[in-house]
């Protein structure tokens, strides 16, 4: 368990730093640091580069103010003194999974095509109409690595109840196997495309333990209990976390287990430069913070037990 | 191993390079020749071949199976054998999950 927490927490840092250098290029690209220097206001600069999706420039130039590479002063956006140091070391290398790059490369290459229109077809990050490429995602080996993680961490086995909120197309594959055929796994997702993807596979495999539900998680009602309810990158996605975190905790059996996988913005500096990629996502908002889940939890009517695992994986025992 | 995910799309909108790689897929890791593949996808072995390695200005070299690495050609006593690489192998498993959800769009 210990070296997958690692594999998870290591491949995260690296993602984040490989967003940064990216993040530097499209500066770079775009002649964005050079303009910088001529002395201009915050929307003169805007006009005068090229970038014809000019709230997504704007995004982009918030990002490197969060990151400290520009400042505001007034109406001026001046380049601040900033450096960066990317950090491979003999002892993280063993841990780094080279799948994930080329599909974060893509992504990167979408920024090009965003930069001339939002709604530009090369862009594939639409939950439903690119349903194909985040399968292409969620069945990364890295995507692996935090599903084996939450099956060990909740002791997933048969006949348990498990309630996947925001289950993508690999998980009612991959965590459903560990509960049949006496349990039972519902996945809820909002994408009929993912689903449709999802359940081709659950039949294929004769799964008949899985259900899967199309829903916003925002408005689940669960009527049944769980011994397990899972919420793996999927809150960055939400707006009103407290609520949903309430419904996976009323959804909980006493004794069961919530169990959540997410890049907490605390542990990982400079997580907005991957953020600012995943914003061509309409639906992404930000990373959680661990301590707004915990506010949230101390706001629900239920005692429980916290466990952190590394810097990505919650475990709340509902008592 | 990456697959781009336009390739997909590109092999799933037209039928004859989807055909090919079904059949190809059915009797991995063997290999066959042009007539036998255009016998059994019901096509002109000059199609076939435009679909495998690309045919004048009918079809583009580029998106040929064989330049997209999803088929290999295999030279034995001086005949030229098609047969599935691994790479094509997962684009066929994606091919047969995302057929459902292709067929929204048809």
């Amino acid at each position: 368990m210990e070296g997958l927490i690692k594999k998870l927490d290591k491949n995260i840092s690296a993602m984040v730093q490989i967003s940064m250098l990216h993040i530097f290029q499209i500066g770079l690209k775009y002649g964005i640091f050079t303009r910088l220097t001529e002395d201009k206001s915050y929307n003169d600069i805007l006009n005068l580069i090229s970038f014809g999706n000019k709230p997504l420039l704007k995004e982009l130039l918030d990002t490197y103010v969060k990151l400290g590479v520009l400042k505001r002063e007034g109406e001026r956006l001046l380049m601040d003194e900033f450096s960066y140091t990317v950090r491979l070391s003999p002892e993280s290398a063993p841990y780094i999974i080279p799948g994930w790059v080329s599909i974060f490369e893509e992504i990167y290459r979408m920024i090009d095509y965003a930069s001339i229109t939002p709604e530009h077809p090369k862009i594939l990050m639409d939950f439903d109409k690119d349903a194909d490429f985040w399968d292409m995602r969620l069945s990364l080996e890295f995507n692996s690595i935090y599903r084996k993680i939450i099956a060990k961490a909740g002791n997933l086995k048969d006949e348990m109840r498990v309630l996947d909120l925001g289950c993508g197309s690999v998980s009612p594959i991959e965590i459903g196997q560990f509960l049949g055929p006496n349990g039972k796994y519902v996945g809820v997702d909002f994408s009929p495309g993912i689903l449709s993807i999802a359940e081709s596979r659950v039949k294929g495999a004769g799964f008949d333990w899985v259900t899967l539900r199309e829903l916003d998680i925002r408005k689940a009602v669960p009527r049944n209990r769980y011994d397990a309810v899972i919420m793996s990158f999927v809150l960055e996605y939400i707006d009103s976390i407290g609520r949903v975190i309430k419904t996976a905790m009323n959804a909980l059996e006493s004794g069961g287990r919530l169990i959540i996988v997410e890049p907490f913005k605390e542990n990982y500096p400079n997580i907005c430069a991957w953020e600012f990629f995943e914003k061509l996502t309409k639906e992404f908002n930000s990373f959680p913070t661990k301590s707004a889940i915990l506010g949230a939890l101390e706001n629900s009517p239920h005692e429980f037990k916290l466990k952190e695992l590394g810097n990505s994986v919650l475990i709340i025992t509902k008592l | 191993m990456y697959i781009d995910p336009f390739v997909i799309r590109s092999i799933n909108r037209s039928e004859l390079r989807k055909r090919i790689l079904l059949y190809l897929n059915e009797i991995y890791p063997s290999s066959t020749y042009l007539a036998e593949i255009a016998r059994v996808v019901k096509s002109d072995p000059s199609n076939v071949k435009g679909a495998l390695i690309g045919l004048g200005n009918r079809y583009n070299g580029s998106s040929s199976l064989v330049s997209l690495g999803l088929v290999e050609i295999v030279e034995r006593d001086g005949f030229k054998y098609y047969r599935l690489t691994d790479y094509g192998k997962k684009v066929v498993e994606l091919l047969k999950s995302y057929h459902l959800y292709y067929s929204r769009f048809m």
